[in-house]
């Protein structure tokens, strides 16, 4: 079992004993910052494919863009879990 | 990918003779350290666990975001050396280097082509040791019941290891996941056997761990909810990445034996968070001995369902019978 580190007390696998809501929002706001990074990163890359004349820039750009998924789904659904709890947080 | 990649049945591994023939196509310091970096990454993986078990779990955040950046960063570099180093790329001859016959440097080209495919598979694969655990960390748990904490990080996680064996150009029988396999169909009576091993398994760790339940009490639906979703999101999923993606992608590039020992001590640093040295060495033991039985059965199916037999001992019934 290795997924379940969580920031708060849990019953499973405690990391830190105490919960800590700016320490949870820090590590989404970071998930967050990483996921616009690799989103910055893959556009830029799918610019270049398009625009670049050099075979070696399309060969690195094509790279770029297509290895930056296998980090931008996971992390895409960590900001919407974010959202939705942040939602359900202010509405209940 | 634009081409399909395939596995290649030659027998390659990464040894000093392989060494000599990816000279040319490939940058100065990935000849000279490409043993060695799976290994610092190991190391780093370790060393960022420890931080988010001991130290701070910012820190270790923090350290698990630049190992994802720079895994991704050495998968995108290797998938550019394996499109590039071709035949056709490798006409020059540097001056003082001995003439080599057009046989040699095809073969030079076509060992650099499937080094290069090889580290980029493992690279890619190694990517989702960091991102378990920034996906653990960054969602936020606190109100959601404790059954359901291995669903949410679970989904992406699964999402992850389906895109990282689509784009290694795995098929379902590269990751040990076909219904029929190419050695002996499945050998379901084995499969059949190895599923009871989760039993004692995960009774033995709950004697390490003693975690509370997960569920506070024992209804039909409940357990049967809570045991779909260890089975699913913890057996298959990190099978799936431990001894099907980065057990294939490490049989290929360090060799079947050390690719045995380098899976299961990835995934035993992953549960230094437990905060438990014993049950480190415990899931150390379990994953070589789940890397044995796949090595052997070339199947998923059996490990998937002990895996998960284990964490329904561990989390729903060992606690209610013997907390």
């Amino acid at each position: 079992m290795i997924a379940t580190v969580t920031t708060v007390t849990t019953t499973t696998t405690t990391v830190t004993t105490t919960a800590s809501t700016t320490i949870v929002a820090g590590l989404g706001l970071l998930a967050t910052l990483v996921l616009i990074a690799l989103l910055v990163a893959k556009e830029l890359a799918g610019a270049a494919v398009e625009s670049s004349g050099s075979a070696g820039t399309v060969t690195l750009s094509r790279a770029v863009d297509r290895v930056l998924n296998v980090a931008i789904i996971p992390l895409l659904f960590v900001f919407g879990a974010i959202v939705i709890f942040k939602v359900l947080e202010v509405l209940l | 990918m634009e081409r399909m990649l395939s596995i290649d049945e030659q027998n390659y591994h990464y040894s000093s003779s392989s060494q000599i023939n990816i000279r040319k196509a490939v940058p100065r310091f990935l000849q000279i350290y490409a043993g060695i970096i799976p290994w610092v990454f190991l190391l780093g993986i370790i060393a960022a666990e420890l931080a988010v078990g001991f130290w701070s779990v910012s820190i270790g955040m923090a350290l698990h975001v630049i190992l994802l950046i720079a895994l991704l960063a050495m998968a995108v570099i290797c998938w550019y050396y394996w499109d590039e180093s071709s035949v056709e790329n490798s006409h020059s001859r540097a001056v003082g280097q001995p003439v080599v016959s057009a046989t040699d440097q095809k073969e030079q080209s076509a060992n650099a082509r499937m080094w290069a495919l090889y580290s980029y598979r493992l690279y890619l694969g190694l990517t989702l040791a960091p991102l378990i655990r920034i996906l653990s960390l960054s969602i936020p748990l606190g109100n959601i019941d404790p059954q359901y904490f291995f669903l949410i990080p679970g989904i992406p996680l699964l999402a992850a290891a389906f895109t990282a064996a689509r784009l290694a150009g795995y098929r379902m029988s590269d990751i040990y996941l076909a219904v029929r396999n190419r050695k002996n169909g499945h050998n379901w009576k084995v499969q059949f056997a190895v599923l009871f091993l989760g039993i004692p398994l995960g009774f033995m760790e709950y004697a390490i761990l003693r975690p509370d339940p997960i569920i506070p009490v024992l209804t039909v639906g409940s357990v049967v909810t809570a045991s779909f979703i260890l089975i699913i999101f913890t057996g298959l999923t990190e099978e799936m990445i431990f001894r099907g993606i980065l057990k294939r992608s490490a049989d290929d590039f360090l060799g079947e034996r050390v690719s045995i020992i380098y899976v299961s001590l990835l995934f035993a640093a992953l549960h230094i968070t437990h905060l438990s040295a014993l049950d480190v060495l415990f899931v150390f033991g379990v994953a070589l001995l789940f890397s044995v039985i796949v090595h052997r059965t070339e199947s998923l199916y059996g490990v998937v369902i002990a895996h998960g037999l284990t964490n329904i001992n561990l989390f729903i019934l060992g606690p209610h019978l013997f907390g």
